[in-house]
C-alpha cells in the first residue's frame, strides 16, 4: 500500500487520472482518493494540514505499519530548471530547523535536492535547497507510522529566479505534475516493493489464525504462539501445524508447552 | 559500492575526509550537521538500509578508548578497544551490529589523531605494563582500508610502544597495506571463521573461507603474527564434521607453532538486541535455533554450549597448544 499526499488539487489531479483514483464515500476532512493500493489525500497548503491530512489518511487506512509514504508537490528552487523533477534526501524546517535525512534504499530516477519547508511564501531562494511549505510535516508525521526508508518527497520544480513563483498557476502545476508522471510511477513502483516486503515479513505463520481460533490465548500467550509457530515454519518449512494435532489440550498454556517440547525434537538447520 | 556520503559539516575540510570523498567522485555528497541526525533517528531499518548503505564522514568527541567487556581478551591484563568506523561493509546475520544499530550506514571518524591522543594517554596509565587494544568490535578491521587508511595509521603507531598490543580482527581479504608494511611485532590480524556451509548460509558478502585462509597465509609468509577467531561457533547438526574440516583446511596452510592466539566462543546476543534482530529477519532460521533468554542474553542451552565448546577446543588441541586457545563468552 503507497499513501500520496499532495497539498493542491490541482496537483492530485494528474495523480488521479494516472492512477485510476476514485473518490472515497466515507466522510473525510480532506479530500481522499484510492485504488488498488494507491490512495491519495489533497491537504491544502501548509504544514499543519499536511501532517493532519497525513495522520488521517494513515487513520483511514487502517493505521497500518507498514505503508509507504509519498508526498508530491511543487517546489521552488533558485538553480534548477522549471520542471524539474528531485527527490528529497534531506528535508529541513526552517522554523525548527530540525532536519531529517529519508534513507535512500534505493536507485531513485531522478535527481536529489535538500529541501527546505518554510511556513510562509519567500520571495529570495536559497543557495541550493529546494523550497516548499510541507515537506518537512508530512516526514515527520509519516515517519512515525512507517519506518523511514518508506517515506519520501518527490519535488517538481515550479519556479526559480527566472520565473518567480507568482506565474505560476493551477493549469501550469498540472502540466508539470502531468510531465513527471513516469518519475512518480518508477518511485512508486519501487516503494511499493519495499512496502510489501515488510507486510510479507511482518505477517503472522499460516497457522497463527487457526490456533487463536480454537484455544483463548493471553496476549503474552499470543506471543510466544507466534514465535513458536515462526520457529516451527524456519525448522520445519515443508511440514504446516495443524491445530488438530493438539485437539486434546483444553487450554491454551497446554498448548504451548507441547508445541515447545516438539519443536525441541526438530532438526536445526541454517538456511 | 558507495553511492550517497553523508559529511558533517566541520569534517567538509579535514584532510582525510577529502581523500575519501575524493575517492568516491560520482557519489551523491550531503552536508548534515551531525551524524547522529542520520544515523540515530528512530525511524529506521537495518535490513532495508542494508540493501544501499551509505558512508557517514564524521568526527568523534569523546570515549575514543574503552574499556572491553569482562572476559574479552586473548590473555592480556588491560583490554581496551576503539572504534574508528561503526557498521562493517558485510552483512553477517548473526552480527550483534544489526541489534546495535538502528541504521546500516557507515560512519567513519576521521579524527585519528584523537583516538591517537587516547591511545597514547592509555599505555602512559599503566606503566610499561602490555596494554591490548582491540580495533574490529564495531567494524571490520580491514575491509573498507583503500578507504579509511586505518591500517597505515594506527599499525606504525602502536609499533613505536613497546607495551602496546593490536588486534586487527577482520573476515577480509584487504591485506595490500599490511603487506606493503614491515610487519609489527606487536599486532595480531586476528581472522574470524565459520565453516563453508554456514559463511554460504550466514555471511553475506564476505569473502569465501579459502581465499580468506589464502590472505592469511600471505600475512604468515609476510611475517604478520596471525590470530584465529571462532566466535561465534553455529549450533546445526553437522556442526561437528564442519568446524573439524573448517579446522584441518586452515591448518593444513597455516603454520601451527606461529600461531599468536585462537579463541572460540558460541553464539550470544544481548536480549534486546536479540528481539531487534528478529523482528528484522523473522526469515532467519538462525533465530529459530535452539536458544535460550538468561542473564539478560540469549545463547545456545548450557549444556549445548558447553558441549560445543568442549568439541572444538579438543579438535583444535590437535592443532594448538591449550596456553594459546582462549574462551570468549563475554556479553557484548
Amino acid at each position: 500500500m503507497i499513501n500520496l499526499v499532495v497539498a493542491l488539487p490541482a496537483e492530485a489531479r494528474p495523480l488521479i487520472r494516472h492512477f485510476g483514483l476514485r473518490r472515497r464515500p466515507d466522510a473525510s476532512p480532506f479530500p481522499l482518493y484510492d485504488n488498488d493500493g494507491i490512495s491519495l489525500i489533497v491537504s491544502g497548503v501548509g504544514k499543519l494540514k499536511a501532517a493532519a491530512a497525513t495522520a488521517c489518511l494513515h487513520a483511514a487506512n487502517g493505521a497500518a505499519p507498514d505503508h509507504a509514504w509519498l508526498n508530491i508537490g511543487i517546489a521552488g528552487n533558485g538553480a534548477r530548471a522549471l520542471g524539474e523533477g528531485v527527490l528529497a534526501h534531506s528535508i529541513k524546517d526552517a522554523a525548527t530547523r530540525r532536519c531529517w535525512y529519508p534513507p535512500l534504499v534505493f536507485q531513485p530516477p531522478c535527481e536529489t535536492t535538500a529541501v527546505l519547508t518554510l511556513d510562509r511564501p519567500a520571495s529570495a531562494y536559497p543557495e541550493t535547497d529546494s523550497v516548499d511549505m510541507e515537506a518537512s510535516a508530512v516526514y515527520e508525521t509519516a515517519s512515525r507510522f512507517s519506518t523511514g526508508e518508506l517515506a519520501h518527497c518527490f519535488k517538481i520544480i515550479s519556479d526559480n529566479r527566472a520565473n518567480p513563483s507568482h506565474a505560476v498557476s493551477a493549469a501550469s502545476t498540472e502540466q508539470l505534475v502531468t510531465q513527471k508522471l513516469d518519475e512518480i510511477e518508477a518511485i512508486v513502483r519501487q516503494l511499493r516493493q519495499l512496502a510489501e516486503e515488510m507486510t510479507r515479513l511482518r505477517a503472522p505463520p499460516p497457522e497463527f489464525e487457526r490456533f487463536l481460533a480454537r484455544w483463548h490465548f493471553t496476549v503474552s500467550e499470543r506471543h510466544r504462539l507466534h514465535q513458536l509457530l515462526r520457529c516451527w515454519q524456519l525448522r520445519v518449512p515443508e511440514r504446516q501445524l495443524s491445530p488438530a494435532e493438539f485437539g486434546a489440550l483444553a487450554r491454551a498454556g497446554e498448548v504451548l508447552v507441547l508445541l515447545e517440547r516438539r519443536l525441541q525434537g526438530l532438526p536445526v538447520r541454517l538456511s | 559500492m558507495i553511492d550517497t556520503l553523508y559529511i558533517e559539516n566541520d569534517v567538509a575540510d579535514h584532510p582525510r575526509a577529502r581523500r575519501v570523498c575524493e575517492q568516491f567522485p560520482h557519489a551523491k555528497k550531503i552536508r548534515c550537521e551531525r551524524y547522529t541526525e542520520v544515523f540515530n533517528p528512530a525511524s529506521q531499518n537495518f535490513r532495508l538500509q542494508k540493501r544501499r548503505p551509505a558512508l557517514i564522514l564524521a568526527e568523534k568527541f569523546r570515549h575514543f578508548v574503552l574499556e572491553t567487556p569482562h572476559e574479552f581478551g586473548v590473555g592480556g591484563a588491560h583490554n581496551y578497544y576503539f572504534s574508528h568506523m561503526l557498521n562493517c561493509i558485510y552483512d553477517c546475520r548473526y552480527c550483534f551490529l544489526q541489534g546495535m544499530y538502528r541504521s546500516a550506514h557507515y560512519v567513519l571518524f576521521v579524527n585519528y589523531e584523537d583516538f591517537q591522543q587516547s591511545i597514547v594517554t592509555t599505555l602512559a596509565r599503566h606503566d610499561g605494563e602490555p596494554v591490548w587494544f582491540f580495533s574490529g568490535y564495531d567494524c571490520d578491521s580491514l575491509a573498507l582500508e583503500p578507504v579509511t587508511g586505518f591500517v597505515e595509521f594506527f599499525v606504525p603507531l602502536l609499533a613505536r610502544y613497546s607495551n602496546a598490543w593490536l588486534e586487527l580482527r577482520t573476515k577480509s581479504t584487504q591485506a595490500r597495506s599490511l603487506l606493503h608494511m614491515q610487519p609489527a611485532k606487536n599486532c595480531v590480524v586476528a581472522f574470524s571463521f565459520t565453516p563453508e556451509e554456514i559463511w554460504q548460509a550466514l555471511e553475506h558478502k564476505v569473502p569465501p573461507v579459502q581465499k580468506r585462509i589464502d590472505t592469511m597465509v600471505r600475512l604468515q609468509e609476510h611475517g604478520w603474527r596471525i590470530g584465529l577467531r571462532f566466535d561465534p561457533l553455529l549450533y546445526h547438526k553437522d556442526y561437528r564434521s564442519q568446524y573439524t574440516r573448517l579446522f584441518a583446511d586452515i591448518f593444513q596452510k597455516l603454520r601451527a607453532h606461529d600461531i599468536h592466539s585462537v579463541s572460540i566462543g558460541t553464539f550470544r546476543i544481548p536480549a534486546p538486541y536479540h528481539r531487534k534482530m528478529v523482528r528484522l529477519y523473522p526469515d532467519e532460521p538462525l533465530f529459530a535455533g535452539p536458544l535460550t533468554k538468561s542473564n539478560g542474553l540469549v545463547s545456545y542451552y548450557p549444556e549445548l554450549q558447553q558441549e560445543m565448546l568442549d568439541f572444538c577446543r579438543t579438535a583444535l588441541s590437535a592443532y594448538v597448544p591449550a596456553a594459546i586457545c582462549f574462551s570468549c563468552m563475554q556479553a557484548y
